[in-house]
């Protein structure tokens, strides 16, 4: 069963579809726990970003193991029984603010996220400061992302951590899109930012272990 | 913009992409959506009101005391809201429909191109796809008012008349008209902005080969294409325009297996007709950029928006390909103005001064969020500091 695991783990890091969903059928069917199999494919997404972070794999890799991972999930899922729980999880709001509509980014670093086992809420696009404030309330959310590739959102950048503020959250906010940067970052006021997908769950990371 | 020199901004473009010596070096500003802006006009009238965005476009080119190159105003004519040749099939965000009147038009991503088209292109050729793609589009809205013949001439026919009325406005003014036409985009990025950058990764992998096939079947058509558009350019030059092949999306096996052979065929086929090649490029293309040496020497004009290392491009490339580029869109919008004539003067200095070959210009364009007084920076730095 190890070696099945394992296999999970190295077809997952080498984006080998065909053989990730087989390997994940036999070991369903022999009696795998399908808890371990999401664990081994979170390990096989350890790999994915390890090879990003080297530059072996690029955008389009870190979109492909997404697109596994949710594969696998799909036959796990319905396998998994309430009490196949696995504690409470970290909560991040994420979308991209009003006045853009671009949900490239905002996607990859969503599907990132839920493959590292984060609860994430997707707002969607053109997303007003107040649906911010009001997801982060309902959900007690403490890690706010936001997304846009447009120098327009800065300005709904900076209006949202303002509202969020003013609503009296204490949440951990961050920026990612084409354009942020150190200067951008600073000027909205926003904790931190991400370069890519990969940058965004370390951030994620390093905000739920201090919250 | 005073031309204190004995050469035209046409002569020194030539030269700049040659390498050859000049008494400037140009600035290009890629004025769009700022000039709504800075003319105190919403994007939507900006859009909506061509008689307005020509004003706006003028007010700002004569109080920021001009450029040296640009791209005529060309508004939008018959059609133009339809794949046609170009291949981009996406829909648009505009303001005043979609977001308010102030917010600048966006491409909406989504997938308008299913695995089995790549099958439909092998088989039946790429601009008959187009079509099939366009009707695909346009399925579900109100058919378009049909226009008899006549109507379809007179149609184009003012939107030439525009174009030529245009074209001489600026050369009058002596601003050097960069490119005639649309130019191409390679393949690998329309069929992925078509398929939807979360859809297309896994289609390469999925299916290489019919990929490369379908990719194959394209380029000798928009080769074709091309070389049309070509006999009506002026100034000889034609743009290709990539980002979704870009290092920041691919890896350099795929950029070797898709994109790189068909996109030197297209250059070379380009130039061999006697044309200069201006590579838009956005997105980060530094790990690429050796492979640019394989395209014709001292032909082309790379345009970088700030995500490639401008510096090691010059580098790697050195007189091999004319470079433009590239104030930041952050620091043009969130910059102060002495900030941004000091990056300008840097790459005045370190790349044009240095090498030549070289254009300043805003990465990409110049955001329609820009600050006003940074662009006024920047153009004083276009049009003071670049007398060599």
């Amino acid at each position: 069963m190890a070696d099945d695991l394992n296999r999970i783990t190295t077809l997952l890091g080498d984006l080998e579809e065909d053989d990730l969903l087989v390997t994940v059928e036999e070991a369903l069917s022999a009696g795998a726990d399908p808890l371990a199999v999401v664990e081994a494919c979170r390990n096989g997404m350890e790999i994915v970003g390890k090879r990003f972070s080297e530059q072996e794999y690029f955008v389009s890799e870190l979109i492909c193991s997404a697109d596994l991972f949710q594969s696998v999930m799909e036959k796990v899922t319905p396998l998994l029984s309430a009490t196949d729980n696995e504690g409470p999880r970290t909560k991040v709001v994420i979308g991209t603010v009003k006045d853009d509509i671009h949900d490239i980014g905002k996607d990859i670093v969503i599907a990132m996220l839920r493959c590292s086992g984060y609860e994430v809420y997707d707002l969607g696009i053109n997303v007003p400061p107040e649906e911010f404030v009001n997801k982060v309330k309902e959900t007690d959310a403490k890690i706010v992302g936001m997304s846009g590739l447009l120098t327009i959102a800065f300005s709904s950048m900076e209006e949202t951590i303002k509202a969020l503020k003013a609503a009296g959250l204490k949440v951990k906010t961050m920026i990612g899109g084409g354009m942020t940067n150190d200067m951008v970052c600073e000027k909205v006021g926003a904790d931190g930012w991400g370069r890519d997908a990969m940058e965004a769950v370390n951030l994620v990371k390093t905000f739920s272990e201090v919250s | 913009m005073t031309n204190k020199g004995t050469m035209t901004n046409e002569e020194r473009l030539r030269k700049t992409i040659r390498f050859e010596e000049t008494d400037k070096i140009l600035f290009y500003p890629a004025i769009m959506q700022f000039a709504a802006k800075y003319a105190g006009i919403t994007q939507q009238e900006f859009m909506e009101d061509q008689g307005k965005a020509d004003a706006a476009y003028e007010k700002t080119f004569v109080e920021l005391g001009g450029w040296d190159v640009g791209r005529p105003m060309l508004g939008r004519g018959p059609g133009s809201d339809d794949p046609g040749m170009s291949g981009l099939a996406m829909s648009c965000g505009l303001p005043g429909r979609d977001f308010t009147n102030n917010t600048t038009m966006q491409f909406i991503e989504e997938e308008v191109m299913k695995p089995e088209d790549y099958d439909y292109i092998i088989d039946n050729g790429y601009f008959a796809f187009l079509k099939v793609l366009s009707e695909r589009r346009n399925q579900g809205k109100p058919p378009m008012p049909e226009m008899s013949e006549d109507q379809k001439r007179a149609a184009t026919e003012q939107q030439e008349q525009r174009i030529k009325r245009e074209t001489e406005k600026w050369e009058k003014r002596g601003v050097a008209n960069l490119m005639g036409g649309m130019g191409s985009i390679p393949p690998f990025d329309i069929f992925s902005i078509n398929r939807s950058v979360s859809k297309f990764p896994m289609d390469v992998r999925r299916m290489p080969d019919k990929i490369k096939a379908a990719i194959e079947t394209a380029m000798p058509e928009i080769i074709e294409q091309s070389l049309k558009e070509l006999e009506a350019s002026p100034g000889k030059r034609i743009g290709t325009a990539a980002s979704r092949s870009s290092g920041t999306f691919i890896s350099t096996k795929h950029f070797e297996q898709f994109v790189l052979p068909t996109w030197l065929d297209y250059v070379w086929a380009m130039a061999d007709a006697g044309a200069d090649i201006i590579f838009h490029c956005d997105c980060d293309w530094t790990r690429f950029l050796p492979y640019f040496k394989e395209f014709p020497a001292k032909r082309c004009l790379l345009q970088l928006d700030g995500a490639t290392d401008i510096w090691k491009a010059r580098e790697i490339l050195k007189d091999h390909m004319a470079i433009q580029g590239d104030v930041p869109a952050p620091l043009l919008t969130l910059g102060t103005p002495d900030e941004v004539f000091s990056y300008c003067k840097k790459l005045i200095d370190e790349i044009g001064k240095e090498g030549g070959g070289f254009m300043l210009s805003a990465g990409c364009c110049t955001p329609d969020q820009s600050a006003i007084e940074n662009v006024r920076a920047m153009a004083r730095a276009g049009n003071e500091e670049t007398w060599l």
